[in-house]
């Protein structure tokens, strides 16, 4: 699970001076959710007091003179270290990313008055109880539920780079998902929540717990949250969890580590792992990481439709199980999402690769910071949209191919509901559609004029091998997909 | 510093298009800096200096596609080109006043004794203000601070290191070299301590309301080496020093890091409750209530637009120096060519008149070729059409020459020299115009960008260095030639030495105009390869 989880509101962290939206930018959200220290004193540390931030202060004349003078020297050391010794003492980003564990969210709506902005201050058991079903329902998880179901949300970060919002979540309006993964967490596991979704329902079991975890794709680690809970949670599920999540971020980092070209010679987990941290911390890294430049397809269906297939990390897979949805209602909210989400990042991509001056930001290395509102090339000139070059550099001009696990009839039924400006962007092929069908997995694309068929590959034309590292070793460029076969 | 800047320049411009071209053009800066601090006189430094300032506007020009980056290198070398003009004829005239002893060690000797003063007070004068007009183009002093933030149009690094740490702080270095020639007398030090104090009332103004992060680096960065050439004047040079050296580290690593201020100010915004430098200034706050507001609407508004438009400095330098110039060439060009011909005729018949009727010494045939020589220059610096200039700017060279031959006969091989160097490159840069592709696309548009560069890369580096021979660039023998050229010609007349020298400096910004029309530039690729105007 990626995203805003459904759950749309204001956020304003211990730190923030004002609320932001954390979901997509066409929703106006209409909550607003507090951070608050769990600690009855809060310790703020007097960020503009240090020394460490004298260069990015403005200073009057005399001042400025004295701290010249004084420190000027000072700053050579500074700099030789953080050009041969990177690290993350710079200005990284970490104010939304990395949370503090000493704060909880302020959830449970106390009173329904609206504040002076017409904001409610939390939400009600009953909303929470629509928010939870709403994202459960969509991807099929109602019933055998795990022992611990990770909501993970996913964050960037990255040094000495203006354009870090783009690294982050895009359906938090380019930040890190972890508050709406830290809410959905809570809620989850609040008991009243539970007993409103068992009478709709959904029984989630004692057993289960929901833990909130972020995922920094570009270190690539894994930062578990609140983690003052996780005593109540069964530590043996836990700890497989997490040792399974470390092994997977560790394969993860080898194969992003491909397209780098500066990565180390030797294909190894724990150098590639070490190379994605000092990406992540160099002052002059431009590349902190590819994000989903290559991203080509979305799958929505069930996981046993992709099982033991490798995709060069190139899919958005989304949960779906085809035999619930009797009506088209749940695919229909899949696909709201699905389209402008997955089909925004790729035609992002997309044509900010076709005409990277034009439609893209070009390349940043002389990008300027211009009144805190974007990017230009030089001290005047226009502002700078769209994508740099160093982002879509690897992308391959494609437009993005999305599969349903679903009949034709079904989507027909449920496309006739559907948004009429979604199905724009499917009729005039901005994004492209295909049905698989769930039995005989018969797969028909979508055109305006109607569903066509197309010949799968059979079992012999999918290239196989036995791992990933197999596969990926000595490759530059994109994968096709292949079938992962253990070895016999 | 440099081994720094290369070092985060490695994986800064991994992959990017032109890696190696931004390296070759970094080195070449090294290597004119190096040039600069080690050599003992003005005519080694005026080498490096060269180097330097052609190093600086190639990385401006460095994203050659789009045509701000292309306009700002030439406004940043107009300026330096202007200010060349103070190195080289104050070279010149160390050669004039100090003969052999013109070694900067030596200098400090000559003026040891008080007593006697090694020139005349005027000279020293002259040459005092030809040295700060040169400081103050460099270093982005009064008046000429506007070109410093425009320059901030390469990759970052370069910006830095060239904007924000070295090249800027050369003009001090300069004055620092020289200070036994300026310090003479108060009247020298008055107005290098004016200069100082204009440049920090306008840059620490224009920094207040830069709305970018680099453009308030750069400011900032002038502001403190306008304190410096105060320092300078009032005698604090071991102050100077350390300042320089501290502002060279902060500059460089506030530029490198500017790209993080977005980051910073959202954790200003997250402290929105503590003290944050977002606050009144503590100066304000520390005024009584009643007399805050008290800059009456008008006068602050008229501050802020002020300060916005960066004292306007670009609009008065373009008057005062540029437009008179311009306007002039402008007007030779529209003649048609019988009349500039009569008006040529005109300007040259009267002098040989003169020697003829008795009135005058043979030397003054040498004034017709200077004529010819200005109204060239002027014609190349306000014409725009390739082929013209280029032989303009060459028929002005050749006949600065002329000129000085006629004046000392005696010459004949320092002016060869000179020549050595002009003529191959005029006829090389001559071959290779004549050569661009597509010439049937001229008529439409004489003077757009070409992209020779790209389509033709081998020719456009030939381009290069002709322009840089013609330009009297220390690659070839014009450079000493041009020194020497100067040296003789002001035995007779010193006023032609002043003369020779202006032409000098606008051919230098006509042919790097034509370099850049022709070199720079996006190639659209319709029906083949085309180059085509920009915007």
């Amino acid at each position: 699970m990626a995203g805003f989880f459904g759950i749309d509101f204001l956020y304003q962290g211990f730190d923030d001076a004002y609320p932001v939206a954390q979901c997509p930018n066409i929703l106006k959200p209409k909550h607003l959710i507090v951070e608050k220290s769990v600690h009855a004193t809060p310790e703020k540390a007097g960020l503009t007091d240090g020394w460490s931030d004298l260069h990015v202060k403005p200073h009057s004349l005399l001042k400025g003179w004295l701290y010249t003078q004084i420190l000027g020297l000072g700053y050579a050391a500074r700099m030789v270290w953080d050009v041969f010794r990177p690290g993350p003492q710079l200005l990284a980003i970490e104010k939304l990313s990395e949370l503090n564990a000493h704060t909880q969210l302020h959830l449970l709506r106390e009173n329904d008055e609206p504040d002076a902005e017409g904001r409610l201050l939390g939400f009600s058991y009953a909303e929470m109880a629509d928010k939870i079903e709403g994202l459960l329902r969509t991807i099929g998880l109602t019933d055998r539920f795990a022992p611990i179901v990770a909501v993970i949300a996913h964050g960037s970060s990255s040094t000495n780079n203006p354009h870090f919002a783009a690294y982050d979540c895009g359906a938090c309006s380019g930040k890190p998902g972890a508050p709406n993964a830290r809410a959905f967490a809570w809620m989850a596991n609040n008991s009243a929540v539970r007993a409103l979704l068992r009478e709709r329902g959904i029984a989630i079991p004692e057993t289960t717990a929901f833990i909130a975890a972020l995922h920094n794709t570009s270190r690539d680690e894994m930062t578990y949250l609140d983690q003052a809970l996780f005593s109540a949670y069964p530590q043996d599920s836990l700890a497989a969890l997490q040792t399974a999540m470390q092994e997977a971020l560790r394969k993860n980092a080898l194969e992003r580590c491909r397209w780098f070209e500066l990565a180390p010679k030797a294909k190894t987990c724990d150098k590639a792992h070490a190379h994605v941290v000092t990406r992540a911390t160099s002052i002059f890294e431009p590349r902190p990481e590819l994000n989903h430049s290559n991203n080509l397809y979305c799958v929505v269906g069930r996981r046993a439709l992709t099982q033991q297939l490798f995709m060069d990390r190139r899919a958005f897979l989304h949960s779906y199980n085809p035999n619930t949805d009797h009506d088209g209602k749940t695919i229909n909210r899949i696909l709201s999402a699905v389209i402008p989400v997955c089909g925004g990042i790729n035609l992002e991509y997309l044509f900010s690769r076709i005409d990277n001056s034009v439609y893209g930001a070009g390349t940043k290395l002389p990008h300027n910071v211009i009144g805190l509102l974007g990017v230009a090339n030089g001290v005047e000139g226009d502002l700078r949209t769209g994508l740099p070059s160093q982002m879509i550099e690897v992308h391959e001009p494609a437009r993005l191919l999305i599969v349903i696990e679903q009949t034709t009839a079904l989507l027909d039924k449920a496309f006739a509901e559907l948004n009429p400006d979604l199905v724009e962007w499917l009729n005039n092929a901005w994004v492209r559609l295909a049905a698989c069908d769930p039995v005989t997995r018969d797969i028909s694309l979508y055109q305006a004029t109607g569903w066509e068929a197309v010949a799968g590959l059979t079992d012999g034309q999918v290239p196989t091998a036995t791992s990933s590292e197999q596969i990926i070793a000595n490759q530059t460029q994109t994968i096709p997909v292949h079938v992962l076969r253990r070895a016999a | 510093m440099f081994s720094v800047i290369v070092r985060y320049c490695r994986h800064y411009l991994h992959r990017e298009y032109g890696y190696k071209r931004f390296f070759i053009t970094i080195f070449g800066f090294a290597l004119g800096l190096n040039i600069v601090v080690l050599s003992g006189s003005i005519d080694m430094l005026f080498a490096g200096w060269e180097i330097i300032g052609v190093s600086s506007f190639l990385l401006i020009a460095f994203y050659r596609h789009r045509v701000q980056p292309v306009r700002n290198a030439l406004r940043a070398y107009t300026v330096y080109r202007f200010c060349d003009i103070g190195l080289l004829l104050g070279a010149w005239m160390s050669h004039l006043l100090f003969h052999e002893s013109d070694h900067f060690s030596q200098l400090a000797v000559l003026f040891k004794d008080n007593s006697t003063s090694p020139a005349s007070l005027a000279a020293l004068w002259l040459m005092s203000v030809l040295i700060f007009t040169a400081a103050c183009g460099k270093s982005a002093q009064f008046p000429f601070c506007f070109w410093l933030p425009r320059a901030m149009e390469g990759p970052t690094p370069s910006s830095a290191i060239f904007y924000g740490a070295l090249s800027v702080h050369l003009g001090v270095f300069l004055l620092l070299r020289t200070t036994p020639i300026w310090s003479y007398h108060l009247v020298t030090q008055a107005s290098l301590f004016s200069i100082g104090l204009l440049t920090v009332v306008i840059a620490s103004m224009a920094e207040k309301t830069q709305s970018n992060i680099k453009g308030q680096v750069a400011y900032a960065s002038i502001t403190q080496v306008g304190l410096m050439f105060m320092e300078l004047a009032l005698g604090l040079e071991n102050l100077v020093l350390l300042h320089f050296l501290g502002n060279a580290f902060l500059r460089c690593y506030q530029l490198l890091v500017s790209p993080s201020i977005v980051a910073h100010m959202l954790r200003i915004e997250g402290a929105i409750d503590t003290d944050n430098s977002l606050a009144l200034p503590a100066m304000r706050k520390r005024l009584p209530v009643s007399i805050r507001d008290t800059l009456p609407g008008v006068l602050q508004n008229t501050l802020y637009v002020f300060a916005l438009q960066e004292g306007n400095l670009e609009l008065i330098v373009r008057a005062v120096f540029w437009s008179p110039l311009k306007r002039f060439g402008a007007g030779f060009n529209a003649l048609t060519t019988r009349y500039r011909l009569s008006l040529v005729m005109l300007l040259i018949l009267p002098w040989p008149l003169l020697v003829q009727l008795g009135w005058a010494s043979s030397a003054i045939y040498a004034i017709p070729a200077v004529v010819i020589m200005v109204l060239a220059s002027l014609s190349a610096f306000s014409q725009k059409q390739f082929l013209w200039t280029w032989h303009a700017v060459a028929l002005s060279s050749l006949s600065a020459a002329f000129a000085v031959w006629l004046l000392q006969p005696g010459v004949l091989v320092d002016v060869l020299l000179f020549l050595s160097g002009i003529v191959p490159s005029w006829l090389i840069g001559y071959w290779l115009l004549l050569r661009l592709p597509n010439p049937e696309n001229y008529r439409d548009a004489p003077f757009a960008y070409r992209a020779l560069a790209e389509i033709r890369p081998v020719r456009a580096f030939g381009l290069l260095v002709s322009f840089l021979g013609l330009a009297g660039f220390p690659i070839t023998p014009a450079f000493i030639g041009e020194d020497l050229l100067l040296y003789h010609a002001s035995h007779q007349f010193a006023w032609i030495a002043g003369l020779i020298a202006v032409s000098f400096v606008l051919n230098g910004i006509a042919i790097a105009r034509v370099y850049l029309r022709v070199c720079m530039g996006k190639p659209l690729e319709i029906s083949g390869i085309r180059s085509q105007a920009i915007g």
